[in-house]
């Protein structure tokens, strides 16, 4: 397993890493499948992959359901304050989640306003790391 | 012997209240506050959840945190 920085392969992990790069404010970065496997995560060394995925998906399934107590088919994005800082989903076609934490003092709307940006080429690259469709970059420029 | 009694007594009834005390900031601190969830739905609309569905969201928020280092 890789020690730390990216993991899983391809496109997808190229794409977090841009995310990351671009929103310095961003710790770690994951998108997780519907079934809640972990596609693709930017985490440092020696953090449980399996706890942080588990984690992640319960909120995501938290998040479904109380969009769908409300009225919706699903949840667009979702931010989560705490303490120790805040964790940022938003949701991709298919029932796949972008997941990000940040510092509690982070910017949070700027992050998800690069996550939003992200989304678009996230869902064109499958798991495995094959583009689904046009060239993958990254997120590009933050257009101000 | 008496008055050591006495004194013991007293002495561990005020570590209790303490710790009572102590518990009860704790937990009363990370408690959901009013705008720590914002969820915004497909289609647009904006929801804060119920307060014990945001201590939900920020309980396991926390772990997330807490894992992620």
């Amino acid at each position: 397993m890789a020690e730390g920085g990216t993991t899983s392969t391809g496109g997808l992990e190229g794409l977090l890493e841009n995310l990351r790069a671009l929103s310095g404010e961003v710790t770690t970065a994951a998108v997780l499948s519907a079934g809640g496997d972990l596609e693709a995560a930017t985490l440092p060394p020696g953090v449980d992959r399996e706890r942080y995925a588990a984690m992640l998906a319960a909120l995501a399934g938290i998040a479904r359901r109380t969009a769908r107590e409300n009225g919706g088919s699903g949840f667009a994005e979702a931010r989560i304050r705490a303490e120790e800082g805040h964790v940022l989903l938003v949701g991709l076609e298919g029932d796949r989640t972008l997941a990000a934490t940040t510092e509690p003092d982070a910017r949070v709307g700027l992050v998800l306003y690069d996550m939003r940006n992200a989304r678009k080429e996230l869902e064109q690259t499958s798991g495995n790391g094959a583009p689904a469709g046009s060239e993958t970059g990254g997120p590009g420029e933050r257009k101000q | 012997m008496k008055r050591i009694l006495g004194r013991l007594l007293v002495l561990g009834a005020a570590a209790g209240a303490v710790y009572a005390l102590r518990n009860y900031l704790e937990s009363s601190s990370a408690r959901a506050s009013r705008g720590d969830v914002q969820l915004t739905l497909d289609n647009g609309a904006s929801v804060e959840p119920s307060s014990a569905e945001a201590q939900e969201f920020v309980d396991i928020a926390r772990k997330v945190l807490e894992i992620a280092g």
